[in-house]
């Protein structure tokens, strides 16, 4: 027993320490780290990991939990953010320019730590009311994305229109960026039907189909952006508590959890667009609750959706990992299950820890190195990764991307709608309209 | 109420609709989505196109350096013209953009027992509303303007200007008196019950035709759109500003029953939990209940998932009410102050 609890904390400690270089490296997903554990079993095995699933297990979810913690510092310090974080971005981003990235990266690992503890107090509840849920929703999932699509569409309001010489003038500017919307919506739709029927990538890491198209859409515009403005960040303060009431952090957890649990139990729905709901059904107008939202939302989407494997009696392979996982390794009941809670608890604990000196470094660094080079280093970094992980088809595919996301930036339309590219096929594909349409496109 | 809890809770209300649940999963039908589409239509039309297409007698674009004098004169003029001319005058005022992220903060005060306009000029707020250090006004701050007839407001007595766009005012002579209405395009007639009606007799129509029979499924589709846009402006009239109810009938909007904010967090966290937990049973009674492998019990169902969560949520916001004393004291006038923003964002 004690030998056991000895592995899952040593490993917890491991993942801890690989979490933290992944984290910090822009486009590096920690789902993709994770897959190596399922594509290289023997390699993995001839290594002091070896193929003991108490554990590789833990130290899987070791990564998850310390990349989704640690990854908010490029998000907010280097403006490249993953599709789950897309919308935090424009509040941080403010932080950042106010000299209070610092506090904006506490806000989100506040979020991130009261995911871990909703988390924690529901992780009982999760095995009987999963399984239900399941049964009863499942059937219904289609017309739940259409309806989210529809959300995502109608809920776009303008952001020009106030002046103009005509009413027809005002009119135009106004609908400028939601017809950018709604084009970035449809294409990403079209892109994403392309990917997910003749992808040009020949990988075998299930993620990675759709990575080269992320980083295009989410996380390349930003760099460009940044590169383009010639951003100067100014100096950074590290203040001794950060600015929030209990209520606020309350109202900004509460709701990210609510977001990031259901992106998590429902095919598809990402973290980004459970924030985005998250923070529209708590009614949240504070930039602190925002961002302390969609820290907890993205923290307990990531983390959530691979707990959900080892829930007893539910099971759910919720994204690539854990469909992927599922193949190798069937989770032994509760005994699996408080594991993977036990290594959860522990990743957190430390990856919070670690984020301080991460944040510091970053701080430091980004003082002595000219923001618009780091802006290009994280350009090369992402589409070197891009390359060594999905090859030419991938740069082409990041290249295709990067140009329907440069729309929502050009337009002021919402990022969120590049979102299209995974709701769009899959909730046609789930009504069983998704052949019909990839004939018409001539993808069959 | 904000655009995300007309939206389910229009979609819950749908799928009351005898039958429609059912039948959004035996003939893969997005029928239910159609609920929260026209639960959300009201707002959108208001805000994708009253808003720009209404006719404005005048826009007023205050100076970077604004002068309180001429603002509160732009207010006091139009009332004044609508008087004289009898005849509705809209008047829109713009904001005062600093940069991306900075706006200088202004408020207009018509005071009807006066007889005047005050104009304030605040401090320079950021998006999210919060006042920058060290940015009070250096200039004028206060500037008044007599108004030479009388006028009533209908709404609340002053307006901050801060964010985005400006307040739009339609100033009505009516029985020697001008009556000031807030934002005079929104929840007009596309707030009315009438609409809905209509709406749901066109969307009947259109699937009777496409089917070719009258009566199943148009009558169904028919109540979803009626039923999803109706949640929509009865939620709405428990607000402040109220809808013009049965336009073309109703020419003016009726006043709402001010029981809440439209942004406030209690009432639209509540509202989209009871949605969720009424989308959810209803899910689980359109399976069918011989086959289906789960038996929940309505008792526990409405004990663990409506009631218990719905009074945790009460007492946590009476106790949070109940601990800060000077929030509830300052109650009356900060609630004036988000009401306009709230009726200007809550659409997003």
């Amino acid at each position: 027993m004690v030998a056991l609890m000895l592995k899952v904390v040593l490993s917890s400690c491991a993942g801890t320490l690989v979490s933290g270089v992944i984290g910090w490296l822009p486009a590096l997903h920690g789902y993709n780290v994770a897959m190596l554990f399922i594509v290289f079993p023997q390699q993995i095995e001839k290594t002091a990991i070896g193929n003991d699933p108490y554990v590789i297990m833990p130290f899987m979810m070791r990564l998850i939990v310390g990349w989704a913690i640690l990854n908010t510092v490029p998000t907010i310090f280097l403006g490249a953010p993953d599709e789950s974080a897309v919308l935090m971005v424009f509040p941080t981003q403010k932080y950042l320019m106010q000299g209070r990235g610092y506090e904006a990266t506490m806000l989100s690992a506040l979020g991130a730590m009261g995911g871990i503890v909703c988390l924690l107090l529901c992780a009982p509840l999760l095995s009987k009311t999963l399984s239900v849920a399941r049964a009863v929703m499942g059937p219904h999932y289609f017309w739940i994305l259409m309806l989210i699509l529809a959300y995502m569409v109608l809920s776009e309001f303008p952001k020009g229109g106030d002046r103009g010489p005509t009413r027809l003038a005002r009119f135009w500017d106004a609908w400028k960026s939601l017809l950018a919307g709604i084009l970035t919506l449809l294409l990403a739709g079209w892109l994403g039907f392309i990917l997910m029927r003749k992808a040009p990538i020949n990988t075998t890491f299930e993620f990675s189909n759709i990575m080269p198209a992320f980083v295009g859409l989410f996380g390349i515009p930003w760099v460009i952006q940044n590169i383009m403005s010639g951003t100067e960040v100014p100096e950074q303060h590290i203040p001794k508590s950060v600015d929030c009431t209990g209520f606020i952090a309350f109202r900004g957890i509460t709701g990210g959890f609510l977001g990031g649990f259901f992106a998590a139990y429902i095919p598809i729905v990402t973290g980004g667009i459970g924030g985005l709901l998250a923070g529209h059904a708590t009614a949240q107008n504070d930039e602190r609750a925002f961002i302390i939202s969609q820290g907890a939302s993205k923290l307990v989407y990531y983390v959530g959706a691979f707990l959900l494997l080892f829930v007893p009696m539910a099971s759910i392979a919720r994204g690539g990992l854990a469909n992927m996982l599922r193949t190798s390794y069937v989770p032994r009941g509760e005994k699996d299950y408080l594991m993977i809670l036990a290594a959860m608890a522990i990743s957190a604990a430390l990856a919070f820890f670690m984020l301080g000196l991460v944040v510091r470094i970053t701080i430091w660094l980004i003082k002595r190195v000219d923001y618009r080079l780091l802006s290009w280093l994280t350009l090369a970094i992402m589409t070197t990764l891009v390359f060594v992980i999905t090859g030419w088809g991938g740069l082409l595919i990041m290249l295709v991307s990067t140009g329907i996301g440069m729309i929502p930036i050009v337009y002021y339309s919402r990022r969120s709608n590049c979102m299209g590219v995974l709701l769009i096929p899959v909730a046609l594909d789930m009504a069983g309209y998704g052949p019909a349409i990839a004939r018409f496109m001539g993808l069959q | 109420m904000k655009g995300f809890t007309h939206f389910i809770s229009a979609t819950a209300l749908a799928s009351c609709v005898p039958g429609a649940t059912a039948y959004a999963v035996e003939h893969t039908s997005y029928i239910l989505v159609l609920g929260g589409v026209f639960g959300i239509l009201p707002d959108t039309l208001d805000f994708k196109l009253n808003k720009f297409l209404h006719k404005y007698d005048g826009m007023h674009e205050p100076a970077q350096e604004p002068d309180p004098d001429e603002i509160a004169a732009t207010v006091a003029r139009a009332i004044e013209r609508a008087a004289a001319e009898q005849r509705q005058v809209n008047l829109h005022v713009h904001t005062i953009r600093l940069g991306a992220d900075l706006w200088r903060q202004y408020s207009i005060l018509m005071d009807h027992t006066r007889g005047e306009v005050v104009v304030k000029i605040g401090p320079i707020v950021n998006t999210g509303k919060v006042p920058q250090a060290g940015s009070a006004y250096r200039g004028k701050t206060v500037g008044r303007a007599k108004v030479a007839c009388a006028f009533q407001q209908t709404y609340q007595t002053e307006t901050h200007v801060s964010i985005f766009s400006g307040p739009s005012f339609g100033f009505i002579p009516k029985k020697g008196v001008v009556e000031v209405h807030f934002i005079p395009w929104h929840r007009s007639w596309s707030h009315s019950l009438t609409l809905s009606a209509l709406c749901g007799a066109a969307v009947w129509g259109i699937v009777a035709l496409w089917y070719g029979t009258w009566l199943q499924p148009g009558w169904m589709f028919g109540a979803v759109v009626f039923l999803g846009m109706a949640t929509h402006i009865i939620e709405d009239q428990f607000g402040h500003l109220g809808s013009n109810l049965f336009f073309p009938f109703t020419k003016e909007r009726s006043r709402g029953t001010k029981s809440m904010h439209s942004g406030d967090a209690m009432p639209n966290f509540l509202t989209v939990w009871l949605s969720v937990a009424l989308l959810f049973w209803n899910m689980y009674r359109a399976h069918n209940s011989v086959q289906f492998p789960v038996h929940i019990s309505a008792l526990s169902y409405f004990l663990y998932v409506v009631a218990i969560p719905t009074a945790l949520l009460l007492m946590g916001s009476a106790l949070m009410n109940a601990s800060s004393p000077m929030a509830v004291a300052n109650a009356p006038a900060e609630s004036a102050r988000e009401e306009t923003e709230d009726e200007e964002d809550e659409a997003g």
